[in-house]
């Protein structure tokens, strides 16, 4: 059975994010083998000139209008425009796609400024979600899919700089003297 | 040089202004520099920042002021090793993601740039949250308003139709028992098409016994009544 091939044919008919769990208990599957059929899929889509994209998290999935037709799929659905995002939030944002999960702390720690009001915003916004950390016991927060799709970008290790800011060696030094 | 509000986000970010505005690096010379300017801005625009981050400007300015007075006074070191990060790590490491933000902000247009194939609804809260506004009496006022406001009430019709059919069983009594002393309830309902029009016909004597115009008699019961003009 053609894993990838039958993927695609539920995120289509799905049209909103699929857990890589469900996928897995759903084609009797494991989760090791649904990433790879949807990256062996992300790799077809990259190479085509379809107009549809699919974007991952960590945990899940979602096929949906390729970012260079943004323009005409907003206007043919006459979307609203929403506000941009503002510098704060796109920070906060920015920190949150780089490191998440990241607690609050780390959050404020980086931006020298109290932050509970941009996360509620950016909560009540779905750019982000909030999980309960079971080691730590404080909430961390992650970018949600909605978010990724916003900007356009399919997975956060392909935004620029990736691999640098999400680890960087200063940083983690840093954040360890903080605690 | 003159930073208005509206142009930084946050204690890191104005001092990383300044310091770009002076087209210097970060370091620990420039930061002690900057000092003075930083800790004039925040004196002056108190009452612009909000509350809730008034104190990490604070924060900030006395770092700064520590590291001027450890600038001129050289002997004045910490005794132990400090544990804390410099000011100076902090902003470079602010500046990292300062940047890397403003890379990502080139790609928000407004909207989503990638919409899956039926838009999602925006779930709806479980949890009804009142607004202040919403009292006993607004509800009360606002229900008495569309109540008034209704074009009409429409009445069931079954009922209407009853209550037409008493009002003139009554009159076909009174004409029925003007001729005769005695009637009774089987004779007078012997007629009847089905059990809501004996009914009809039941109600319409209890309310002429009411009215004190008949009297009824029954024996025993599920007898036959005797209708008498009282």
């Amino acid at each position: 059975m053609n894993h990838s091939s039958v993927i695609e044919s539920l995120l289509f008919v799905s049209g909103k994010p699929l857990q890589y769990k469900k996928l897995a208990a759903f084609l009797d599957i494991s989760e090791k083998q649904v990433k790879e059929a949807i990256a062996n899929l992300k790799a077809q889509y990259k190479n085509n000139t379809h107009g549809l994209q699919i974007t991952t998290t960590e945990k899940e999935v979602q096929l949906g209008s390729l970012k260079d037709n943004a323009q005409q799929v907003q206007a043919f659905l006459d979307l609203e425009i929403q506000g941009k995002l503002t510098q704060p939030a796109l920070e906060a944002l920015t920190v949150i796609a780089y490191r998440g999960p990241v607690t609050r702390q780390e959050l404020e720690s980086i931006r020298g400024v109290n932050c509970s009001l941009i996360l509620r915003n950016l909560l009540i916004r779905g750019f982000i979600k909030e999980v309960k950390d079971k080691t730590l016991g404080l909430p961390v927060y992650s970018v949600t899919i909605e978010f990724l799709t916003y900007l356009g970008i399919s997975k956060t290790s392909e935004l620029p700089d990736y691999t640098t800011l999400s680890a960087h060696p200063d940083l983690e030094e840093f954040l360890t003297r903080q605690e | 040089m003159d930073i208005k509000l509206t142009q930084f986000e946050g204690p890191l970010d104005l001092l990383m202004q300044m310091i770009e505005n002076k087209e210097l690096d970060i370091s620990e010379v420039s930061l002690s520099d900057i000092c003075d300017q930083y800790v004039q801005y925040v004196e002056l625009h108190t009452d612009d920042i909000s509350p809730n981050e008034l104190a990490d400007f604070l924060m900030i300015a006395s770092r700064l002021l520590m590291l001027k007075v450890r600038k001129l006074i050289p002997m004045l070191q910490p005794e132990e090793e400090e544990e804390e990060t410099s000011l100076e790590d902090q902003l470079k490491m602010y500046k990292l993601f300062h940047d890397a933000s403003n890379k990502l902000g080139k790609n928000d247009y407004g909207f989503a740039q990638s919409i899956p194939r039926k838009m999602q609804r925006k779930e709806f809260s479980t949890t009804f949250q009142s607004d202040e506004k919403i009292s006993l009496k607004t509800i009360q006022s606002t229900y008495q308003e569309v109540i008034k406001n209704l074009p009409f009430v429409r009445l069931p019709e079954k009922t209407i139709r009853k209550t037409l059919n008493i009002q003139s069983r009554i009159t076909e009594l009174r004409l029925l028992l003007e001729g005769m002393t005695e009637v009774s309830f089987k004779g007078i309902t012997k007629e009847a098409e089905d059990n809501s029009d004996v009914i009809v016909s039941f109600i319409a004597l209890l309310e002429l016994v009411k009215l004190q115009e008949i009297e009824l008699d029954q024996p025993t019961i599920f007898e036959d009544i005797t209708i008498s003009i009282g």
